[in-house]
C-alpha cells in the first residue's frame, strides 16, 4: 500500500461543497436543536482567535470554503497589549465567547490553547472550526468530543484530507470493508513516509531566557502550560518544537497526514492499542529526533510513521493493502448488499443542518490521538500499550502522566 | 556496594548539540547507547543521581551551556519508570527531592528536578514536594507533581490551603478538585463565595468532579448570581455535576440539579442549557 494522502485536491472538495450547499436558511446556532427557537436569522457572527499564521486563512475559509454568510465582528490575539479596544480586538478570547452575537469561532492559537477555547466556545452556544492539530494531550480531545455532545455544537478540525479521500472509489470500499465488522484478521500494514519537517520543527536545547516583549501578554500566551522564561523560539510558529504547545513535526503534519486514513480505515471511533517505537531519548522540553513508530489496533491494522530523518529504517513489516479479496466468498456477498459509506458534511453544511462535520470532534480526536500516541511512545523511549475505550495506557503509570497532564490555574479541562 | 563512578565523564559521552555553545537542536544518541549511560548511572546508585542532579545548575533560568546533565537525568527518570523498576525508581525520586528547599540548586533547577519528580515521582516524595508548596519560584511546579503522582497529595494539599491566599489559593482549589478531593468540599463551597471570579470558578469545577448532593447548593447558588463568561463556567459546572451524579447511581439528585439550573437559566438566550438540563432529566 502507498501513503496516498493527498489523491484529491483541496479545489475539489471546494467544487464538491460548493455543489452540495443549496440556498438553506441560516439558523443562529445557539438557538437551534428543538422546537421552541427563535425565527432564524441569515447571516452569522463570527470571531476569529489567534490572528497570526494560519488565522486569516482559517477564518476566510467560514465564507469561502464553507458557504458561509458571516460577518466577523472580533478578533483575538495575546500579541496586542496596549492595542485591544475591547470592542472588536480583544486580548482575552474570554471576553470575545461571553459575546452573544457571536455564532461561530475561528481558532488558529497556537496548540495548546485548541481544545479549551473550542470547549469553552461550544459551552457558550458557539460553533467552532479549530486548527491542527486538534489538541495537545489526548484527555483534551475527550473533553472537546465531550463538549460537542453535551452542546450540541458543530465542531470542524481545520484539515480536510478526508473530503478528498471519500471520493475515491478504493477509498470508499476499504472503508466499507473495514467498518463492516466482516474482516476478523486484518493483514493491513500502511507505512506512512511523508515530510514530518522532524528537524525542522525541533526545539532549541540550552536557551537563555529573553525579557518579555511589552506587546505580548506572556502569562495569556502560556496559558495553561507550566510557567516557563519567554523565549522568542517558543513563539511564532518555532513554538512547534516544544512539548509545552505542540509535538514538533509530527504534531505540525500529523493530523493533516492521518485525518484521510482514518476515515479510509474506518478508525474514528477507536485507536491503536500497541504502540512501539524507535527514537533516541526525549529531551524534556525541546521536540526532537525520531526514526519510526508501529500503531498496531485491536483488529491488526497497522500504521507505521517513518521520518526518514533519523536512524535505521522500519523492517518490522511489509505494507500490505486490504482488499475485497481479504473475506471469504460469502462474506464478499454480505458486503454488497451494505450501504456504502454516507457522504461526509462539510463544516457549512453542518452548521445549516445541525448535524456533525465530516471533521467532528470524535473524528478529530481519534485521529490525532494516533498522533498523540505516536509521540508518547517516542517521549517514554519504550513499547506502550493503550486501551481505546478508556483512553488510557496500560501498566505504565508513568506514560499516563502524559495523557492527561495538570494544567495551570486557572485554566482547567 | 555501589561502584564509584566518574559521572561527568559519563555525561560527556552523549553527543554534543548540534552547534555546541550556541541556542542549539540536537539529534540525541541511538537507543541503546542511552540505555548503557543511564545504566552506568544508577549504577553508582543515589550518590551518582545527586552528582548528576548536581550538574543541572541553570536549566531554564541564566541559560544552560550543556544541555547534558538535565537530558540525562530526564532519560535516567524515564529508564525507571519501565514496570518491574520500582527500586531503582525510589533511589532516583527521594535522591532528587533530598535536592528540594534550599538555596541551592536555584530555583530555575529545582524547578526542572521537580518536573522530574511529576514525571517519575511516587507517593515516596509527595511529603517532599509538599514542603515546597511555600517557596516562591518553585511552589507552583510542586503543585502540578502532586497532581500527577494522585496518591497522597490531596491531604498535603488540604494542609497547605489552609494557610494560602490569592494565587496560591486558587491553585491548591483547582488541584483539589482536580484530585477529587472529597475532603475538601466545605473549604471548595465557601470558594464559590470568593470575591476572585477565578477562585469561584475553580472551586465550582471542583465541586462538579466532587459529586456528591452537598455539591449541589453552592455550584447552583453561585450560578445564579453570575452573569457573561462566570455565568458560562458555572453552567458547565452545573451540567457536570448533575451528569456526574447520574453517573453514580444519585438520579434523584441528579434531577433536582438539573431543576435548580433551569431555573436560574431562564433567559431566551439560555434556552440551550435548559434543553442540556431536560436532555439530562429525560435520560434518568
Amino acid at each position: 500500500m502507498t501513503d496516498q494522502a493527498s489523491r484529491h485536491s483541496r479545489r475539489r472538495f471546494l467544487k464538491t461543497s460548493a455543489a452540495t450547499i443549496a440556498s438553506v436558511t441560516i439558523v443562529k446556532p445557539h438557538v437551534l436543536g428543538g422546537p421552541r427557537h427563535v425565527p432564524p436569522s441569515e447571516t452569522l457572527g463570527g470571531a476569529l482567535i489567534g490572528v497570526g499564521g494560519r488565522g486569516p486563512g482559517t477564518y476566510s475559509d467560514l465564507s469561502h470554503k464553507h458557504k458561509l454568510n458571516i460577518v466577523k465582528l472580533a478578533e483575538c490575539d495575546v500579541k496586542w497589549v496596549g492595542k485591544a479596544d475591547n470592542k472588536t480586538r480583544y486580548t482575552d478570547f474570554r471576553r470575545v465567547l461571553e459575546r452573544k452575537d457571536i455564532d461561530v469561532v475561528a481558532i488558529a492559537t497556537p496548540p495548546h490553547w485548541h481544545a479549551l477555547i473550542s470547549i469553552a466556545a461550544m459551552e457558550a452556544g458557539k460553533d467552532v472550526v479549530s486548527e491542527k492539530p486538534m489538541t495537545r494531550f489526548i484527555a483534551e480531545g475527550r473533553a472537546v468530543a465531550d463538549a460537542e455532545k453535551r452542546y450540541g455544537r458543530v465542531y470542524q478540525v481545520g484539515t480536510y484530507g478526508r473530503f478528498g479521500r471519500q471520493g475515491d472509489a478504493g477509498a470508499r470500499a476499504r472503508r466499507k470493508i473495514m467498518k463492516s465488522g466482516l474482516l476478523k484478521d486484518c493483514k493491513g500494514v500502511l507505512i506512512m513516509h511523508r515530510g514530518y519537517k522532524v528537524k525542522q520543527w525541533s526545539g532549541l536545547v540550552n536557551t537563555k531566557p529573553r525579557d518579555i516583549p511589552d506587546w505580548l501578554d506572556w502569562d495569556m500566551y502560556q496559558g495553561p502550560c507550566a510557567m516557563k522564561p519567554f523565549h522568542p523560539h517558543r513563539f511564532g510558529g518555532t513554538h512547534r518544537g516544544y512539548w509545552d504547545y505542540d509535538g514538533g513535526g509530527l504534531g505540525d503534519m500529523g493530523q493533516h497526514f492521518l485525518d484521510p486514513v482514518t476515515w479510509e480505515y474506518g478508525l474514528d471511533h477507536t485507536s491503536p492499542s500497541e504502540i512501539t517505537p524507535y527514537a533516541p531519548p526525549a529531551h524534556p522540553e525541546a521536540c526532537g529526533m525520531w526514526g519510526w513508530v508501529e500503531l498496531k489496533y485491536a483488529n491488526g491494522f497497522t500504521i507505521v510513521l517513518e521520518s526518514k530523518e533519523w536512524g535505521k529504517r522500519y523492517d518490522r513489516k511489509q505494507s500490505r493493502d486490504i482488499s475485497i479479496n481479504d473475506l471469504a466468498p460469502d462474506d464478499r456477498a454480505k458486503l454488497a448488499e451494505m450501504p456504502d459509506p454516507e457522504p461526509l458534511l462539510g463544516f457549512g453544511e453542518a452548521v445549516k443542518a445541525r448535524k456533525p462535520a465530516g471533521g467532528n470532534a470524535e473524528a478529530a480526536h481519534r485521529t490525532v490521538t494516533i498522533m498523540h500516541l505516536a509521540n508518547l511512545a517516542i517521549r517514554m523511549g519504550r513499547k506502550i500499550n493503550f486501551d481505546p475505550v478508556t483512553e488510557q495506557i496500560v501498566g505504565d503509570e508513568e506514560a499516563n502522566r502524559l495523557v492527561n497532564q495538570p494544567m495551570r490555574a486557572p485554566w482547567h479541562l | 556496594m555501589k561502584k564509584q563512578i566518574n559521572v561527568a565523564a559519563i555525561v560527556d559521552k552523549l553527543p554534543d548539540a548540534d552547534r555546541p555553545g550556541t541556542e542549539s537542536k540536537f539529534t540525541g544518541p541511538a537507543p541503546d547507547e542511552a540505555k548503557k549511560l543511564v545504566a552506568s548511572v544508577l549504577s553508582g546508585g543515589r550518590e551518582a543521581i545527586l552528582e548528576l542532579a548536581e550538574l543541572v545548575r541553570d536549566a531554564n533560568g541564566k541559560g544552560e551551556k550543556n544541555y547534558k546533565p538535565g537530558y540525562l537525568l530526564h532519560a535516567i527518570a524515564l529508564g525507571v519508570g519501565e514496570k518491574g523498576r520500582d527500586k531503582e525508581r525510589k533511589v532516583f525520586t527521594t535522591a532528587i527531592a533530598s535536592l528540594l528547599g534550599g538555596v541551592n540548586p536555584p530555583p530555575a533547577a529545582q524547578a526542572f528536578l521537580l518536573r522530574e519528580l511529576q514525571c517519575a515521582g511516587g507517593p515516596e516524595v509527595v511529603k517532599a514536594i509538599a514542603s515546597l508548596l511555600d517557596k516562591p519560584g518553585i511552589w507552583e511546579h510542586a503543585v502540578s507533581a502532586l497532581v500527577s503522582i494522585r496518591t497522597g497529595s490531596g491531604e498535603q494539599l488540604r494542609n497547605a490551603l489552609a494557610g494560602a491566599s490569592g494565587r496560591r489559593r486558587l491553585v491548591f482549589l483547582q488541584a483539589l478538585g482536580t484530585l477529587r478531593d472529597v475532603g475538601s468540599t466545605r473549604a471548595l463551597s465557601e470558594a464559590t463565595k470568593d470575591k476572585d471570579e477565578n477562585t469561584r470558578l475553580a472551586a465550582a469545577r471542583g465541586l462538579a468532579r466532587i459529586a456528591t448532593p452537598a455539591c449541589i447548593e453552592p455550584v447552583i447558588n453561585a450560578a445564579q448570581k453570575a452573569k457573561a463568561w462566570e455565568k458560562i463556567q458555572l453552567n458547565k459546572a452545573g451540567l457536570l455535576l448533575a451528569e456526574n451524579l447520574a453517573a453514580a447511581g444519585k438520579k434523584d439528585k441528579a434531577r433536582e440539579a438539573c431543576n435548580l439550573l433551569i431555573n436560574v437559566n431562564p433567559e431566551e438566550d439560555e434556552l440551550y442549557i435548559r434543553e442540556i438540563a431536560e436532555g439530562i432529566i429525560a435520560g434518568l
